[in-house]
């Protein structure tokens, strides 16, 4: 995202010596304490300002978003926790296929779908596309106080205004995992986004899936595991673990006719 | 004293020398005194417009869920109304329905009006307008917003030309004689554009319900179809040429009604009206085929029960009644009978529920589709939008308006007005203005 | 050659035709995408090598251990340490946002008198002045504990004047189990990482007491059962193995009624005044406690004997950040902790190591409510930053008519439009600061936040200024005194009782005190970010406990408490109020910028300034979402945003207190403050 500079890691052809890389997660929701760390740090770290007066839950930017969610059942049975939802990473992403001009790109060596906010025109189509809502339109530029820009992340570009972000695993890190890993002329690296680094119970493992040994790879496998709305076939990267079944099922949405009636919130 | 008299006066004799020969028009300063409001409306859209430049989209109450808003809606709404253009181009030069010629001129300004308003519309809703060009330079051809971006653009293009010819035959520029003759060589090329702007028309047109029809992460939208193109494609082609002569119809009565003159004659109208009936029969099959479809297939392997889209009010069944049977079946049925086409206010009302038909669906297949929960957590969300958005497109609408007065006034739009002015018969039917 | 009209009109035209085919309109159009990518408005970061340095987060009393992260000697971001004894690698979310607090939009960038920019020497006279002429000088600290609250004791005696601190939530009921104990009785801690059942009465253990994520971390692989008793359905009570959902202001009588169970079950714990405590519980039968708490008789039942039969067993008091529990249900739980054997018992409550006794010239720390009312005439406040705030009402009742206060502060916020005079003070990160023991721990600690980013040249910190007014009024000593010298003062006094070890943040290195060569050498490192941690408690005898109550008219007090749980009057229209507040959101200072990420653009947590109710709960008094409603306590008002949740309870309005003025609701005339109170609601 750095201004007027090519982006490497989806420009580089996949060149056969180099480790194709699928990063993902898996979130364990039984951690989660809904503290919110890692909305925050993720804040930080891609440079996202601080609202304006007349921003809203519906028009703010959180790249990573933490959902108060429960199992519909009346209060005080009522059983709740929260659902962190960073950008899917999806290997089919919807998001990519109706960008218009190739603002979304899947890269082939990190299985990051990057959003390149100086190709995008903000037509906000990967928006609707996306069911993850893990997409954010920059309704405003961005304002800093005065002399708070000195606190900008250098591995992040701040995006302008009308344009559509979103989480791509911190990329800035990833890079610099990548200018290190070319430095030492070793492929074989990893990094951690903020979001990982930040979670107080370590509710968030990070890895690379094609890697069968890793930790990640391991408990997206496990039975406890799930990914959301994967009968839409979006293949997510991201997988939730827990051992409750009433937060397995919110995976998908229930067929049943107990799901969701509350009312629209007026706008 | 004597000079601020002659000085309108003078604007008004040097203004009437515009007007095509042998029409009638009111006076200078009635036509002025209809175009002030529209101007005024247009001035507000224009500094609606100016907010959203200068301080960003955060001024209109589009969010980060309805990131298709009004506008979308609107400019899927019109676009479709002005395939009337397109489609009576296709009966005209394809398929040499002659009676069409009646009402071409005005179909061919309409459609420009639609078309140019719906972009202009867009250049504000995108974040960065001046970046709409990399659809050109980097475009992605596995995205439905590319085909229509690019039919959209080559297609205004071919309106701009069809719109040329009937703006130069005009009487002060007829004097000219190299325009003449420029009009002269379009007019033997028409033919060819139209068949250019038919194809475009039918693609474009699919596209923007393909649009929809491919969004796999909205149940509500998702449609399977055939290779590449959802059965939204189709239905939207066929809506869309549905209904497009149905807004002829609505649009000609209207300036009918606000003139005070007959501009066709009466047959024009049932052809036109026919032409959706029987259109609008197909659509309205096929769309329930596609309905039943979908809900008992596409949607349950999408994970959402078929009941669920309808279960968020104001989105009741009663939405999918309304755009099926009552602005669907039954302006179909009114259309197709040719006993009730003998009555214009048959034909009048059927018009009317064809175009509130492919209007509501455009609506609902852009806020609905966006209202409805996705994620077993999401809550169904309702967006109103705000002054500003109204606004803009209150300033389209505008401009609308006051392009097609001034084409109305001094270009030829209807051929058979003359004819019908000095018609004996109908003397009582033009009120002398 | 004539040039004619049409000359001009084929050069224009030709012109036009002409312009695609040459590069103007390209180059044109992409100079101007260009641009948009490139706003001159919008800032571009400058690179560099990215350092981490060694600190500490001073913010709230948890003293968690971090790493900024810096380009040059910008700070850029915040990263947890490691292996931090204290914080165990964690953060909460208002930390990785806190490097940003030095350039907040209310920074105070000059002091100020009567609303001029002033010289801190000048305020510094200003206040020796007020004290030379008899007015009663008086410290409000409210970061207790630290090596300069030491100074601040040492002028409060000099000054014949009082140093007062506030309530500590998490301090409260281990102050009453201490009550319980008698003369010489140690500190206690909780130990909560040995307990297996723990029973919480509204505090949030597990979103915001003490470290974040602690509990979960402490418990992990461990059977530790958690219930959780409180009015609202907070992130603590959905987590918690059980929750109780009890009447706002019942936690007494669910105190009581637990008791009461252990009690005629006969399996409470051996303990001295069971005769007169068993005369305050036989008039709170179980159905009476049931009523009260709107629990079951049998839940209640069955927690007491859960808590008996799957020991440890702790019962943890405190509110969610917002009001004190109160002096009478503090007393209930510190009984049912001793009638569960609790005190003194590891998975319990723990006897710290005692520190170094305090020198002779110090003044007592005395806690706010209990100072005089109007005595005060000149006031010192140095404001936490974050942490929990105070209504105002609480301090104005202790102050004399015209009163000069005086507010240390980095922000003109807080309690900054009740000050004659701001002192601007270094923001977080901006100079040297120290975190001493957290709350309610088990083992005594104390690290110290070098400072990593560069104070503005106004900015005096309160040592600093101190020392001026020390000047003006000639207080022997102090005027030479620093942060820094008071700082040493404390890591000598922890070298010479060679106990515990430090850990270094840079290296994640732990050396033992015994190991160190001289103070000098402990504070060198300290001061280069690292934590001082006690040993764990010695294993001693429990300490004999006696139960609350002897006296007549403390059982009365106690029974009232319990039975009549929420002050103000009822009657028809009546909403009983509770705060839903949450850590960093009330405070005297300011939000991290960042902070509306977790409410205002994600309605994670509610918006400061909203008024929770049930939608049944508002349809009774016809109120919309979004309405905005006069919330009318008997002592005080405040203007709020109706939002629906049908997670609160009926009858119940949750208030999220945005500005300390919202706090003043719950500031009731008796005693200090109410958890629970009784308002109306108007129209705005």
């Amino acid at each position: 995202m750095m201004a007027n500079t090519p982006n490497t890691a989806t420009a580089a052809p996949v060149q056969e010596n180099r480790k194709i890389r699928r990063f993902g997660m898996v979130i364990n929701l039984d951690n989660c304490t809904g503290c919110g760390s890692c909305m925050m740090t993720c804040a930080v770290e891609n440079n996202c300002a601080p609202a304006k007066e007349k921003i809203t839950d519906r028009t703010g930017i959180t790249l990573m978003r933490v959902f108060p969610v429960n199992d519909r059942q009346p209060m005080p049975v009522r059983q709740a926790g929260f659902v962190p939802m960073p950008c899917m990473q999806c290997e089919d992403p919807p998001c990519e296929l109706v960008c218009p001009q190739q603002a979304v790109e899947l890269d082939p060596l990190s299985g990051i779908v990057d959003q390149m906010p100086q190709r995008c025109f903000g037509c906000r189509y990967c928006m609707a596309a996306c069911p993850y809502h893990a997409r954010y339109f920059n309704w405003y530029d961005p304002e800093w106080p005065k002399g708070m820009e000195q606190t900008l992340n250098p591995a992040v570009a701040p995006r302008m205004r009308g344009v559509v972000e979103k989480c791509d695993f911190c990329h800035g890190r990833l890079h610099l995992a990548e200018d290190q890993a070319a430095i030492d002329g070793n492929d074989d690296y990893t990094y951690t986004p903020a979001c990982v680094e930040a979670c107080p119970t370590q509710a968030i493992v990070f890895g690379d899936l094609n890697d069968e040994d890793s930790e990640v790879s391991q408990l997206a496998k496990d039975p406890n595991s799930f990914r959301f709305l994967a009968k839409l076939g979006t293949e997510p990267k991201v997988y939730y673990y827990s051992e409750h079944e009433w937060r397995r099922n919110l995976a998908e949405r229930d067929m049943n006719g107990n799901a969701s009636r509350n009312e629209g919130k007026e706008a | 004293m004597t000079g601020t008299i002659t000085k309108p006066a003078a604007i008004a004799t040097v203004e009437k020398k515009w007007i095509v020969r042998g029409h009638e028009r009111c006076s200078t300063a009635r036509f002025m005194g209809w175009l002030a409001p529209w101007i005024g409306l247009l001035l507000l859209g224009l500094y609606a417009t100016y907010l959203c430049f200068r301080y960003g989209l955060g001024e209109t109450h589009l969010d980060n869920r309805f990131g298709f808003g009004l506008w979308i809606f609107l400019d899927l709404a019109v676009i479709a109304l002005g395939a009337g253009a397109f489609f009576s181009g296709f009966l005209l030069y394809i398929l040499k329905w002659k009676e069409i010629k009646a009402v071409i001129n005005s179909a061919v300004v309409l459609g420009f009006l639609c078309y140019s308003g719906a972009v202009a519309v867009l250049a504000v809703d995108v974040g960065q307008p001046l970046r709409a060009w990399f659809t050109f330079w980097h475009p992605n051809t596995h995205s439905m917003l590319t085909e229509v971006t690019f039919c959209i653009t080559v297609y205004l293009v071919v309106l701009t030309i069809e719109y040329l010819p009937i703006i130069l035959k005009n009487r002060k520029f007829k004097s000219i004689p190299s325009f003449l003759v420029f009009e002269w060589e379009l007019h033997k090329l028409m033919p060819v554009f139209a068949g250019v702007g038919v194809f475009l028309s039918f693609f474009h047109q699919g596209s923007l319900g393909g649009l929809f029809g491919v969004m796999r992460g909205r149940p509500f939208a998702f449609r399977e179809g055939f290779s590449i193109w959802p059965t939204t494609f189709f239905l939207f082609v066929l809506s869309a040429a549905a209904v497009g002569p149905s807004f002829i119809i609505l649009t000609t009565k209207l300036v009918e009604k606000i003139t005070g003159k007959r501009l066709v004659k009466q047959d024009i109208y049932r052809v036109l009206a026919k032409t959706t009936g029987v259109l609008l029969t197909v659509y309205v099959a096929l769309k329930s085929l596609d309905t039943l479809l979908w809900l008992n297939s596409t949607s349950i392997r999408a994970g959402v029960a078929p009941w669920e889209f309808y279960e968020f009010r104001p989105f009741g069944h009663a939405t999918l009644f309304t755009e099926i049977v009552i602005f669907g079946m039954i302006p179909a049925l009114l259309l197709l009978s040719r006993r009730l086409r003998e009555r214009p206010g048959v034909i009048t009302l059927g018009a009317v529920l064809a175009c509130l038909g492919v209007v509501f669906n455009r609506f609902v297949m852009t806020i609905q589709t966006l209202a409805l929960p996705t994620l077993s957590f999401d809550e169904f969300m309702i967006y109103l939008p705000n002054w500003v958005e109204y606004a803009v497109f209150g300033g389209v609408i505008a401009y609308a308006v006051i392009v097609y007065s001034l084409s109305y006034r001094y270009l030829n739009l209807f051929p058979q007005e003359m004819e019908l002015q000095l018609a004996p018969k109908e003397v009582n039917d033009v009120s002398v203005r | 050659m004539a040039i004619t009209r049409r000359d001009l009109l084929l050069f224009g035209g030709g012109s036009v035709a002409a312009l695609p085919f040459t590069p103007i309109p390209y180059k044109l159009l992409d100079d101007v995408s260009i641009w948009t990518q490139n706003f001159p408005w919008l800032p571009v970061p400058v690179p560099g090598e990215i350092t981490l340095a060694s600190t500490t987060c001073t913010l709230c009393p948890a003293g968690c251990g971090l790493k900024v992260r810096r380009v040059n000697t910008r700070p850029i971001g915040i990263t947890p340490a490691a292996g931090h004894p204290v914080s165990r690698g964690t953060l909460c979310p208002l930390a990785f946002g806190a490097h940003q607090l030095a350039w907040h939009p209310l920074r105070l960038r000059q002091s100020r008198m009567n609303g001029q920019d002033a010289e801190p020497a000048a305020i510094a006279a200003k206040v020796a002045e007020a004290v030379g002429a008899g007015k009663k000088f008086a410290i409000l600290d409210e970061r207790p504990g630290r090596a300069v609250s030491s100074l601040y004791r040492q002028a409060a005696a000099k000054a014949g004047g009082v140093y007062l601190t506030p309530r500590l939530e998490e301090e409260a009921p281990l102050a009453a189990i201490r009550a319980l104990c008698g003369e010489g009785a140690p500190e206690f801690g909780f130990d909560l990482e040995h307990a297996r059942t723990v029973l919480s009465f509204g505090a949030p253990l597990l979103d915001g007491w003490g470290v974040p994520g602690a509990m979960k971390l402490h418990w992990k692989g461990r059977e530790t059962a958690f219930i959780h008793a409180g009015s609202r359905f907070s992130p603590t009570a959905q987590l918690a193995a059980k929750w109780l959902p009890i009447l706002p202001g019942s936690e007494a009588a669910l105190a009581l009624g637990l008791a009461r169970v252990l009690v005629d079950e006969g399996l409470a714990a051996k303990v001295n005044g069971l005769d007169h405590y068993r005369a305050l519980l036989n008039q709170m039968p179980l159905n009476r406690a049931a009523e009260i708490t709107g629990l079951k008789a049998e839940t209640i039942a069955e927690t007491a004997r859960r808590l008996q039969a799957e020991g440890p067993a702790v019962a943890v008091g405190g509110g969610d950040l917002a009001g004190p529990l109160g002096r009478e249900t503090e007393a209930a739980i510190a009984a049912l902790n001793a009638l569960l054997g609790a005190v003194g018992r590891e998975g319990g409550l723990v006897a710290r190591r005692a520190l170094a006794a305090d020198a002779a010239d110090l003044a007592p720390a005395t806690p706010l409510e209990e100072a005089d009312a109007g005595s005060i005439g000149v006031l010192l406040v140095e404001a936490a930053t974050a942490g929990t705030a105070r209504p105002w009402k609480s301090i104005a009742a202790k102050l004399a008519e015209d009163a000069l206060v005086v507010l240390l502060s980095p922000y003109n916020s807080g309690y900054a439009t009740f000050a004659q005079a701001q002192v601007a003070t270094p923001a977080f990160l901006e100079s040297l600061e120290e975190a001493p023991t957290a709350p309610g721990a088990a083992r005594h600690s104390f690290a110290l936040a070098p400072a990593v980013l560069e104070a503005p040249e106004t900015a005096v910190a309160p040592a600093e200024f101190l020392a001026l007014v020390a000047a003006e009024a000639g207080w022997a000593g102090l005027s030479e005194a620093t942060t820094e010298s008071a700082c040493r003062a404390r890591a000598a006094a922890i070298h010479a009782s060679k106990r515990g070890s430090v850990f270094s943040i840079e290296d994640a290195s732990e050396t033992k005190v015994s190991e160190i060569g001289s103070a000098d050498e402990l504070y060198s490192k300290l001061a280069a970010g690292a934590v001082w941690v006690d040993d764990a408690p010695a294993a001693a005898a429990p300490p004999a406990v006696t139960l609350p109550g002897a006296a007549e008219g403390e059982r009365q007090r106690m029974l009232t408490a319990a039975t009549a749980p929420v002050h103000g009057p009822g009657g028809e229209g009546a909403l009983v109020a509770i705060p839903a507040a949450w850590t960093g959101n009330t405070a005297s200072g300011v939000r991290v910028p960042l902070a509306g990420k977790l409410d205002q653009e994600s309605l994670l947590r509610a918006l400061p300034g909203e008024a929770l109710i049930h939608p049944a709960t508002a349809q009774r008094f016809r109120l919309k979402q979004g309405a905005r409603v006069r919330v009318e306590a008997p002592d005080a008002q405040y203007l709020a945003t109706v939002r629906f949740s049908d997670a609160v309870m009926q009858g119940v309005v949750e208030i999220s207190p945005g500005e300390t003025e919202a706090l003043d609701l719950f500031a009731s005339t008796h005693g200090g403050a109410s958890r629970a109170v009784r308002v109306r609601l108007g129209r705005a």
